[in-house]
Formats: structure tokens, sequence, C-alpha cells
């Protein structure tokens, strides 16, 4: 949640956090994700307050393993790029053996900007991304959806 | 799912100063409490953060028991590549080594 520690550093605002499990087995399955996001964008819609939605979680990398610091930038890129074009159909296409594979245990937190995506319901635009901080041990990326 | 079980000790000496405080008083006291494997039981009592690595310890319960035992970080990363070297490749879990244990941070480049 280090967005938090920046955009709210006094921590005035009410926070409601959403945890999706990204850790281990069970992992929720990407359509139930998606879900999930639709459902808070419909709660969000329903009240009269205005609701910043944060979606945060890692994209490829290796945490806390012998190979912690590996990148697949090139799989972040392609994910982002689904991620921000807000395609649907390439975004649930995301199998977990082959994120496994490709983006680490780390990748399977697309789950919590896959449910960001879904909140949002429109395309967004990425505005950073970086492989090179390395003491993250994962690519950094920000953006935002339009509503 | 004796795996369960040992991963359950190590979130909750993790997670509780109870826990943390009796085990350190008397460790059998608090082990009796899960079904561990002798190979478990004794990679806890030697802290083989290795051995715990190749068992399937989710990494993320593991680093901050290697934490608690006094491991800096890279020192523990090294562990876990010992544990493959020694006792073979990771055997449950989602948190395998996945080529022959390269160094991908500059700071462990530079251990």
């Amino acid at each position: 949640m280090v967005p938090l520690h920046f955009l709210d550093p006094d921590n005035r605002y009410l926070l409601i956090p959403v945890n999706i499990n990204c850790q281990g087995p069970p992992l929720a399955p990407l359509h139930r994700v998606w879900a999930l996001g639709e459902a808070i964008r419909q709660a969000v819609d329903a009240v009269p307050e205005r609701i910043a939605v944060l979606g945060t979680g890692g994209i490829s990398h290796w945490p806390a393993t012998p190979d912690s610091g590996k990148i697949n930038e090139v799989w972040d890129r392609a994910f982002l790029d689904r991620l921000f074009r807000q395609d649907k159909n390439a975004l649930l296409s995301y199998r977990d053996e082959a994120t496994y594979r490709d983006a680490g245990q780390g990748g399977f937190e697309i789950r919590t900007l896959i449910a960001a995506a879904a909140v949002a319901a429109r395309p967004g635009e990425l505005q950073f991304y970086s492989a090179e901080l390395p003491i993250f041990a994962v690519g950094c990326a920000l953006g935002r959806f339009q509503i | 799912m004796s795996l369960y079980q040992l991963q359950k000790f190590l979130y909750q000496l993790n997670r509780e100063e109870a826990v943390r405080s009796l085990y350190k008083e008397q460790p059998a006291r608090v082990l009796g409490r899960y079904e561990l494997t002798e190979e478990e039981r004794g990679a806890i009592d030697r802290g083989d953060v290795g051995l715990l690595y190749v068992l399937g310890v989710n990494s993320q319960i593991l680093m901050h028991f290697a934490g608690w035992l006094g491991i800096p970080w890279f020192d523990y990363i090294e562990q876990m590549r010992e544990g493959v070297r020694k006792y073979g490749p990771v055997r449950a879990g989602v948190y395998a080594m996945t080529g022959a244990g390269e160094r991908f941070a500059a700071e462990d480049q530079q251990q």
C-alpha cells in the first residue's frame, strides 16, 4: 500500500481495504476478480461520496526467493498494455501456470490491477514504468483510468 | 498436511508475541501443538532456512522467520540457494527457484 503513504500521509480519509489472495492457491479465477471490480464500481456509484479507487499490486517479480530482483520487462509491458487498453478478454486469458513461469509467484498479483480495471470500465493511460528501481525488486508502474 | 502445519507454526510465531515468548522458553511445548515430520521439526530446531524453503514454506512467511533469527536479507537469500544445492529442488508450493541460483539484485551480487 505504498501509494497511500504519499496520497494520504496524515491518514485523513476513510479507507476500505479490499484484499485479494495473491500469495498461494487457491487463487481467485480472473473472471471472479473482474466481477469483484464490477461489484465495487456498482457500490461506488450507489453512494453520493466522491471515492478514489486504488489498485496496488506487483507485476512480474519473484519476491523473497533466491530470484529476488528478477524482472520480466517484456511481460510487464505487455500486461500494462492490455490493462490500460481495457482489453478484458486478453486480461482474463492469463493462466496461472504461465504467469508463474513468466512472471513469478509475484505475477499472481495482477489480480488487484485487473480488479481496478474492472472498476474503471474504461481505458486508461500508463504514466510511468521502470524496471530500474532495484530497491523494489519489481518493475514499478503508475497509471490511471478514465471513469 | 504437515506442510500446512509447518507454515501455521511459522505464521503464528511471526504474528503472535505470546507464541514467540513461549517458544523461546519452551519450544517443545509450542511445537507439540503442530503435527510435524521429523524433517520439519529438525529444520525448525536448527533454524535451517534452506531446508524450510525446500520443503515448500511460502517465502513470504519464511522471510519473517529468517529475520527473527537475525539472518540479514541477502544471507537469507543465499541460505535458500544453499538449501536447494544441499537438499534438491523445492518440493511443494509456488516459490521454487527458477534457475541455477543466479543473483539478480545488485547488492546480492556484491555479497
